[in-house]
């Protein structure tokens, strides 16, 4: 399967679906591994939602709670909560660009016709997670 | 440096859970029944004895404002309001508890309301804090799931209900009386004191408005005793207090340490030292941008506590400073301050929405040199003016850094006002 830049957090989805030797999200810089493929994935999920966030929040969408705020730190517990070894995550981040994760956000974002520049087209995006139930729509929430 | 037993928020980085069970295996919500079954003037007394100062930067003891709120009710409801529109330019403190450690504020919320007999109470969120403001509804919702507010919270018998109120972006709406009329759904301005809120604030009714770290640790502080939290600082500045540097140190933080250390202890230990070391301090704004700035020969024995702030012509405000080292233009940095309050004051009081423009507009060709040596007294006697003449303290906020430049860097000023009348540049920084 090929894996575009389009399908990151997609790839998050199938890796938190059980499908963790999947490939590793394209861009990625981490350590090679399933672990640290998941680790970027969710970094990437969480990234997405934030930027969604932060401009929805008047349309009543916001990130769910979680116990953890911050992307890395999140995924970071989260997997490490999962039984995955924080060294394996801590080598992760720091063998992360993240500047691959924003490439990759702005990518997803523009495959659907949306753009931070555009926050209603943001929100549309948000909507349409929440409502299909995805990984993405999971991490928001609407009131 | 602060023991971290002594600490009182411990899930200040975020790294620790923060939901309710993570805030109660950390010691929150510990004998929150308890406290309140001792009574509203215990509740009072024990905070007049902690001699906890206002956190949000005027310092007024915290107690004896509570004392202020009627013991029995005339028919109208008592509130309290939670001011958590943190604005102050370089204040970032109380964004590190909505976010990371919220029930520390929910709890300290329900505690100090039952102390000024109010079923209710707001929290003004400032417009900016969107993830804060995430963390801290879900807390609260998860606090009304377990029953820890809400009807008979926490099973006192006292009903307790909290409001998150998303504001929209207004400095002065962190002006308690502006913050109130906002609350109201009104046009952001401050009231005429007095009233005082304690006599009339939100809808008219008796309202205490009190700084978000200011309530977020009661709990402890009722927990441990008054004795644990005055033993702490020197007096009348006792505590341990949440405090940031930035600017020109090797690592910019959020802290939590004792009051009354020394500035240099706090710069050092904390911020790892100024960039290239101590000699290369120029200057600081100690608690916000409405502090004084005081230069480094003002701050070898500098004590950080409001008192020693005071009796050296700053203000400790809200504990957060701002460092500067000698590649700052000092002159242009108090003139980005002014530009800042021109911007921020709402043009209700004359003498601030036309005194700020002046002094910004002064501050404008000092920046250059462009302006008569004369003009720097033109501009201090505009100070004195706007300063203690408007109904709210915006006014003496935009004059006190300017006066605070002119008492320790009129040199500067002069300097650059003569190297552009004779045409030399050599130090001049505008461009």
């Amino acid at each position: 399967m090929t894996v575009s830049r389009f399908a990151y957090p997609l790839v998050a989805l199938a890796a938190l679906a059980g499908c963790a030797a999947g490939p590793a999200p394209l861009g990625g810089t981490a350590a090679p591994g399933a672990s640290s493929g998941r680790w970027e994935s969710r970094v990437a999920t969480l990234t997405l939602a934030e930027r969604i966030a932060d401009v929805c929040y008047s349309e009543g969408i916001f990130l769910a709670p979680s116990p953890y705020g911050g992307a890395v730190h999140r995924a970071t517990e989260e997997l490490a909560a999962e039984g995955v070894d924080r060294a394996t995550l801590e080598a992760a981040y720091a063998n992360h660009d993240f500047d691959t994760t924003t490439a990759a956000v702005k990518s997803y974002l523009s495959a659907r016709g949306a753009s931070e520049a555009a926050p209603a087209s943001l929100c549309a995006v948000g909507e349409s997670e929440i409502a299909q139930g995805s990984e993405l729509g999971r991490v928001l929430q609407k009131s | 440096m602060l023991k971290d037993e002594d600490r009182i928020f411990t899930n200040l980085y975020g790294m620790h859970d923060r939901t309710l069970e993570g805030a109660k295996k950390r010691g929150h919500w510990d004998g929150t029944a308890d406290i309140i079954g001792k009574g509203r003037d215990w509740i009072i007394d024990e905070m007049k004895a902690s001699g906890l100062r206002g956190r949000g930067g005027a310092g007024f003891p915290t107690g004896l404002k509570w004392s202020f709120m009627p013991k029995e009710s005339d028919g109208r409801p008592s509130y309290l309001v939670i001011n958590a529109d943190e604005s102050e330019p370089a204040t970032c403190k109380d964004r590190e508890i909505m976010r990371h450690d919220p029930h520390t504020l929910i709890e300290g919320a329900l505690i100090a309301s039952f102390a000024m007999g109010a079923h209710a109470a707001y929290i003004y969120i400032r417009g900016e804090y969107i993830r804060e403001k995430e963390a801290l509804q879900a807390a609260i919702d998860e606090a009304y799931d377990k029953g820890m507010i809400g009807r008979n919270a926490c099973g006192t018998g006292w009903d307790f209900d909290l409001y998150l109120h998303h504001g929209a972006g207004a400095y002065i709406c962190g002006e308690e009386t502006a913050l109130i009329e906002s609350l109201e759904g009104k046009k952001g301005m401050p009231r005429m004191k007095p009233p005082f809120p304690a006599g009339s604030g939100l809808y008219g009714c008796p309202t205490t408005v009190n700084n978000v770290e200011s309530i977020a640790v009661v709990p402890t502080i009722l927990r441990r005793g008054a004795s644990w939290f005055s033993g702490f600082g020197r007096k009348n500045n006792s505590g341990t207090k949440l405090m940031a540097l930035t600017g020109h140190v090797n690592t910019p933080c959020v802290f939590e340490e004792e009051m009354s250390l020394s500035v240099r202890e706090i710069i050092e230990k904390h911020g790892g030292g100024i960039r290239g070391g101590w000699d290369n301090l120029k200057a600081i704004i100690p608690g916000g941008a409405s502090c004084p700035v005081l230069p480094k020969h003002a701050l070898e024995d500098a004590i950080f506590d409001f008192d020693w702030m005071r009796e050296n012509r700053s203000s400790f405000g809200t504990g957060c400073m701002i460092v500067m080292d000698n590649s700052v233009d000092v002159v242009k940095a108090v003139w980005r301050l002014s530009k800042f309050f021109k911007h921020e004051s709402c043009g209700q009081c004359t003498p601030c929405r036309e005194g700020t423009g002046w002094m910004m507009r002064v501050m404008d060709r000092l920046v250059t040199g462009e302006a008569e040596v004369e003009e720097i007294d033109m501009l201090l006697d505009v100070t004195k003016q706007v300063e203690g003449h408007t109904i709210c303290a915006l006014g003496d906020a935009a004059a006190w850094p300017i006066q605070g430049l002119i008492r320790h860097f009129r040199d500067e000023i002069e300097d650059r006002i003569k190297a552009k009348r004779t045409g030399r540049s050599g130090a001049m920084a505008a461009e």
